[in-house]
């Protein structure tokens, strides 16, 4: 049905590395989307730079790079190449080097300004009439955002069904089964939003998982390859409308429980150089801190630092301050 | 009088049929059928009722997969060697095997140093049947067709404890002059520290001596099979690697004519069209475009995306004057396009990825393809409309997972059993199968 899908402007390298298809022009234009959000985030006048960024970064990386962006796969697909296939190595690591000097730099800068995916969720929480129902706490509304997942949910395992190769292995699919996931967990926070940091800790533990099915050779989809490869594989397609959809329902609810890109970044982000902190005057509500942040990570007087995006909405918003380490 | 002329003149078309067909003999001598990668062959069963043949089951031992596996059985290639219809095939138990089509029964094996993953190439050099197959063990081995004797090994590189396996291709013979050219790419790397590399070289032989004529290092990555073709009137080999370019070469001294980058990595080998007005080439890319490029120039005349990645080498048949492009991707389709335009002309989906390449053949005249999925079914298609003629349900995989793009699989063959039409298929449960019409065919 959508076999003959094609989005891509660009299919050949711009700048190819010694006559082969890895283009240098999407590492200069990644380093240098990455270096202009460091400066903007520094500035603080940056903030308003954001959308802009992630506007062009959605374009590029959706339009213009034809090449899978697996930061996880791929890198570690790329150390077992060691001595094996030079390309293999470059190839994973030369996205991966940038991204983490970057990461313990300024943080998880690439989730706030660049991720077109962490981008394409966020684009629901600024539809006012999404937002007003995303954070209405009334228990009518509640009863309607539990449907519409358990909708989701269903209409995510008909496709899976639908379209699952005749003969499949599971593990390789993981991203249809890490969209149904999502769709889990954020039906458990809509039950229980008090069990967001809870739910939120279960990253780590999937992030584990992730890495060791790698690890053991298995070729694992992730929701994005559809999107940055221009792949048309049922199991990356039906974990992007999961991640989609829920994204309608739950802020974000792929950055905050499972996204395993996101948990690493948040894990190197420890050591990063900035960190945000509540103003110890901050007056901002729980109500407010829901408006300003929608991965969850403000709180009325503490921020969630693993959590924390570092898009420096709370800090336009006066309810935070940076501090630099 | 009258009589004797019509009973003379039937006896002289009965010697002239008879000479037809023993003199020709559509035989598939090496990867998808000949050296221009056409998987295009004149064989036509005669009736749709294709039913199993045989099975050749040269272990009873098979071992785990591991990432990077290849497929229990390299594909085959059929001939008439002498009047015999053989059938030669590598495997994966270090093991090259000569197999009568007729009963699968064995007729030699020649033992190798590693696994066999890629077709071998049959061809007559000063007039003995030779057969050529490139192994895992970084050499390239040149066998009597008859008694499975050695005539000559070529060892690419010497062992050392720090060679990885080597990615061999599928070889090529190249008449030149009065010469008979072997060109094989194999690819070699080593891990020893401040010294390592990893080579793509494509190798040119003398077929008959295993001389070498010269080699040229196209790539740090693996090449796939090479094809001939001309470019001007001269004889240029085309070669792709997995670092995604297209290389023409001149097949006299290796010296590169172009080189053309593409959208991503390379693991399907391009094939050939020459018609009167020009010679493209037909190329699957990472990316899922089909491309058609210029033999002359390498500029892309157009291109096709599908769904997912292209691995498989692109068949090229030509039905009522029509050239026709098929090929398999990996997001489950078998595809036919219009080798002049590049429109489609046809897809059927099947149940899961189709990595190997097609074959091409006729029932009853009529033209199919033969395509095998990963859905665990080898398909026979009809060439003008893609429906289903017949299809065989080869059973499930013996490892429990392969990783996507990574593993070799092999592609159907189809040739003569003596006066029967035969398909071949080696397969991932490590038993070679064949199958043929109920009632025979013809060449
Ligand atoms: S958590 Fe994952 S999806 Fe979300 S913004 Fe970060 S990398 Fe992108
Ligand atoms: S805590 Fe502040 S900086 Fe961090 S994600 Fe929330 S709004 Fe953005």
């Amino acid at each position: 049905m959508f076999e003959n899908l094609k989005w891509k402007l660009v299919e050949r390298p711009i700048l190819p590395i010694g006559n082969t298809y890895l283009d240098a022009f999407v590492f200069l234009v990644f380093f240098g989307l990455l270096f202009f959000a460091g400066i903007a985030l520094k500035n603080k006048r940056g903030i308003g730079l954001r959308p802009f960024v992630q506007a062009v970064t959605f374009v590029f990386f959706i339009f213009i790079v034809h090449r899978c962006f697996c930061a996880l796969r791929g890198t570690i697909f790329s150390f077992q190449d060691i001595g094996k296939n030079d390309l293999n190595v470059f190839n994973g690591l030369f996205i991966l080097v940038p991204l983490i000097a970057f990461t313990l730099l300024f943080g998880r800068i690439f989730c706030a300004w660049l991720c077109p995916l962490g981008f394409m969720q966020e684009v629901f929480f600024r539809v006012p009439f999404i937002k007003r129902i995303i954070l209405d706490p009334a228990p009518r509304i509640k009863r309607l955002r539990l449907l519409l997942l358990v909708a989701i949910f269903f209409a995510a395992v008909f496709l899976l069904l639908e379209f699952r190769p005749k003969t499949f292995f599971f593990v390789q699919n993981i991203a249809s089964f890490w969209g149904l996931a999502t769709i889990i967990l954020a039906g458990l926070f809509v039950l229980n939003p008090g069990a967001d940091l809870k739910l939120k800790k279960l990253r780590y533990f999937l992030l584990f998982i992730w890495l060791f099915i790698i690890f053991l050779g298995i070729f694992v989809t992730d929701p994005w390859c559809a999107l940055y490869g221009n792949e048309i594989d049922y199991s990356s397609l039906v974990g992007l409308f999961a991640v989609l959809a829920t994204a309608a329902i739950v802020p974000m609810a792929w950055c905050r429980y499972l996204c395993p890109l996101g948990s690493s970044l948040s894990l190197m982000a420890k050591f990063f150089q900035i960190k945000i902190k509540v103003k110890k005057d901050s007056v901002i509500s729980k109500i407010e801190a829901r408006q300003i942040c929608y991965v969850q990570a403000l709180e009325e007087k503490a921020l969630d630092k693993s959590s924390c995006l570092f898009c420096k909405r709370c800090v336009e918003a006066g309810a935070s301050e940076i501090e630099e380490l | 009088m009258a009589c004797c002329v019509k009973k003379l003149t039937n006896v002289l078309v009965f010697c002239l049929i008879f000479l037809a067909t023993n003199a020709y003999c559509d035989d598939w001598t090496g990867f998808q059928h000949d050296s221009t990668h056409s998987g295009s062959s004149t064989v036509s069963f005669a009736d749709e009722f294709i039913t199993h043949l045989w099975t050749f089951s040269p272990t009873g031992r098979t071992w785990n997969y591991k990432s990077g596996s290849s497929v229990w059985s390299s594909s085959a290639c059929i001939v008439d060697v002498k009047g015999k219809s053989i059938i030669y095939a590598g495997f994966y138990n270090n093991n090259f095997y000569a197999v009568d089509a007729k009963d699968g029964s064995l007729i030699w094996r020649f033992i190798a140093g590693n696994r066999f993953n890629h077709a071998p190439v049959f061809a007559e050099i000063n007039s003995r049947p030779m057969v050529f197959a490139a192994c895992s063990d970084r050499t390239i081995y040149a066998l009597d067709a008859l008694s499975g004797e050695k005539i000559w090994g070529y060892e690419t590189l010497p062992w050392s404890y720090m060679l990885s396996e080597a990615i061999v291709s599928s070889p090529i013979i190249i008449r030149l002059d009065n010469l008979s050219l072997l060109a094989c790419a194999v690819w070699n790397s080593s891990q020893m520290p401040f010294n390592s590399f990893q080579k793509g070289q494509l190798y040119v032989l003398n077929a008959a001596s295993g001389e070498k004529l010269y080699s040229v290092v196209l790539s740090a990555t693996p090449l796939n099979s090479p094809c001939l073709g001309n470019i001007n009137g001269e004889p240029a080999i085309f070669i792709s690697s997995n670092d995604g370019s297209v290389f023409a070469l001149n097949a006299k001294d290796g010296k590169v004519i172009w080189q053309v980058i593409l959208d991503s990595g390379l693991f399907s080998s391009p094939s050939i069209l020459s018609d009167k007005q020009n010679s493209r080439i037909f190329i699957g890319s990472r990316f899922g475009n089909l491309y058609c490029l210029d033999a002359v120039t390498g500029k892309t005349i157009w291109t096709k995306k599908t769904g997912h990645a292209i691995d498989s080498t692109p068949a090229i048949g030509n039905i009522d004057g029509n050239a026709y492009v098929y090929i398999g991707s990996y997001d489950r389709n078998i595809y036919c396009f219009d080798a002049a335009t590049g429109e489609k002309v046809w897809n059927y989906k099947t149940g899961d990825y189709v990595v190997s390449s097609c074959a091409l053949a006729r029932i009853s005249g009529r033209a199919v393809v033969f395509a095998h999925s990963l859905d665990n079914k080898l398909y026979c298609l009809d060439g003008l409309n893609g429906s289903v003629v017949w299809n065989f349900d080869l059973g499930k995989l013996i490892w429990a997972y392969n990783t996507r793009g990574d593993t070799i699989w092999s592609s159907p063959a189809v040739g003569m059993a003596g006066d029967k039409p035969i398909l071949v298929f080696p397969c991932y449960d490590s038993k070679l199968y064949a199958f043929s019409a109920a009632i025979g065919g013809s060449n």
